[in-house]
C-alpha cells in the first residue's frame, strides 16, 4: 500500500492543518517515518493544500508492530 | 374529551386567561405524532440549529424525522440522559454534519481524511485516518464513570484486525474495542486488561462494552451479551477517544478499516442495550 511520507520541512508546514472539521495530522507507520494516506489528496476540506500534498514522496506503507 | 386531531407540540402548562382555573382536558403526549410536521424534540432541534449556525448541510427533511424519532426512542428508553457524547455518522447531510455530537454540540474532527459515505458514515483507511471525538474520557465525564460506563458503536465493516476505537492514558489506563483479532483482543473500560472477549465478534452492527462494577466488565453484540470478565478497573484514561485508531498516550496507532454509522460513551447502560440495539436499527434499517 502506497502512503505519503513529508520531509522535514513539508512536515512542519503541513502537520496540524484545519479545515473545518477536518484535520491533517501526520502519523508513525512501522519503519518510524511520518505517514499519511493518499485519501488527503481527495478531500475537498484540504484542497487549500492540495499542492503542497502532492509533492509528499511516495512509499510502501510499513505496518506498525502490536504494542504488547 | 377525546384528542383526534393532530395540535403540534402540547406543552405541559398552558396560560388560559383570567377567569380560567382548569381545562379539565387531558391532551396527552401529542408531539411524538409529528412525523415532518415541525415540533421536533428540543434536544435534536437544537442540533438543527448548531449546524444551522455553522453552516453544514442538514439533513433531508425525511431524515431530520428518523433522527428526531432515534432521539425520542433514546429518550424513552432512559438512555438519552445517560449519554455524554453521541454521533451519529450515518446521515444524508454533510460530512461536517456528521461530526456533530448531539449531546455537547460541539464538533468530532476528521483526521487524516476518513472516507464519508452518505447514509452509512465514515470508515478508517487502516494506515493514518480516524475520527478524534474531542472527548476525554477523564475530564469531559460526566456520566461515564470508573465503575459505570459503556461505549458503543455501529460498525458497518467489523473487519479482522486494529482498533475500533481506543485512549490511553497508560499502560494500566485504557479504554478500547478490538474484538475481530488473533492477536489483538484489547477491549477494556478503564482497565489494563489484554485478551478479552476470548471470542470474536465477527458480525456487523451495534456492539456496546459496557463496565457495571470495579469487577464486571461486559461486551454485546447486536443486543446480545456476547462475553463477560471480571477484569478490574483502575482509572478513567485522561486522553480523547479516538474511533478507528487507538489514542497510545496522544499518538494514533494501529487503525482500523471500521465503517462506523453511530458512536456513542456513557454511563452503564446493561439494562438499555436491548432498546437501544431497537433504536439504532430502527434507524439504519430505513436509510
Amino acid at each position: 500500500m502506497i502512503v505519503l511520507h513529508p520531509n522535514t520541512k513539508q512536515y512542519n508546514a503541513l502537520n496540524g492543518y484545519k479545515h473545518k472539521s477536518s484535520e491533517l495530522l501526520f502519523v508513525k507507520g512501522g519503519s518510524d517515518r511520518w505517514i499519511v494516506g493518499l485519501q488527503v489528496l481527495n478531500d475537498p476540506n484540504f484542497a487549500g493544500i492540495n499542492n503542497q500534498l502532492e509533492q509528499l514522496e511516495r512509499i510502501e506503507y510499513t505496518p506498525i508492530e502490536i504494542i504488547e | 374529551m377525546a384528542n383526534n386531531i393532530n395540535f403540534g407540540k402540547i406543552y405541559d402548562s398552558t396560560w388560559w386567561g383570567v377567569g380560567v382555573t382548569s381545562n379539565n382536558i387531558n391532551w396527552g403526549k401529542s408531539y411524538l405524532d409529528l412525523a415532518g410536521g415541525g415540533g421536533f424534540d428540543a434536544d435534536y432541534q437544537a442540533v438543527l440549529d448548531y449546524a444551522t449556525a455553522q453552516g453544514y448541510t442538514l439533513p433531508s427533511s425525511g431524515q431530520q424525522t428518523l433522527q428526531n424519532q432515534l432521539v425520542v426512542d433514546l429518550k424513552d428508553g432512559g438512555i438519552w440522559s445517560k449519554l455524554d457524547t453521541f454521533a451519529v455518522f450515518a446521515t444524508d447531510g454533510d460530512s461536517d454534519f456528521a461530526l456533530i455530537d448531539w449531546k455537547r454540540l460541539t464538533d468530532y474532527t476528521a483526521v487524516n481524511s476518513p472516507a464519508f459515505t452518505s447514509n452509512q458514515g465514515f470508515q478508517g483507511n487502516a494506515t493514518s485516518s480516524y475520527i478524534n471525538t474531542n472527548f476525554n474520557l477523564d475530564v469531559n465525564k460526566v456520566n461515564y464513570a470508573l465503575n459505570s460506563a459503556s461505549i458503543g458503536v455501529y460498525d458497518l465493516n467489523n473487519q479482522s484486525g486494529n482498533f475500533i476505537f481506543g485512549a490511553a492514558e497508560s499502560v494500566t489506563i485504557r479504554t478500547s474495542g478490538n474484538w475481530n483479532s488473533t492477536t489483538n483482543k484489547f477491549t477494556r473500560i478503564n482497565d489494563g486488561s489484554s485478551g478479552f472477549p476470548s471470542t470474536n465478534i465477527t458480525n456487523n452492527g451495534f456492539v456496546m462494552v459496557n463496565r457495571t462494577s470495579s469487577s464486571n466488565l461486559q461486551i454485546y453484540d447486536n443486543g446480545i451479551l456476547h462475553q463477560q470478565s471480571t477484569i478490574t478497573s483502575n482509572d478513567t484514561p485522561n486522553q480523547n477517544l479516538f474511533l478507528m485508531a487507538f489514542n497510545n498516550e496522544g499518538s494514533a496507532i494501529l487503525h482500523s478499516n471500521s465503517k462506523l454509522s453511530i458512536a456513542f460513551v456513557g454511563s452503564d447502560l446493561s439494562a438499555e442495550v436491548s432498546s437501544i440495539n431497537t433504536a439504532f436499527n430502527t434507524y439504519i434499517s430505513v436509510l
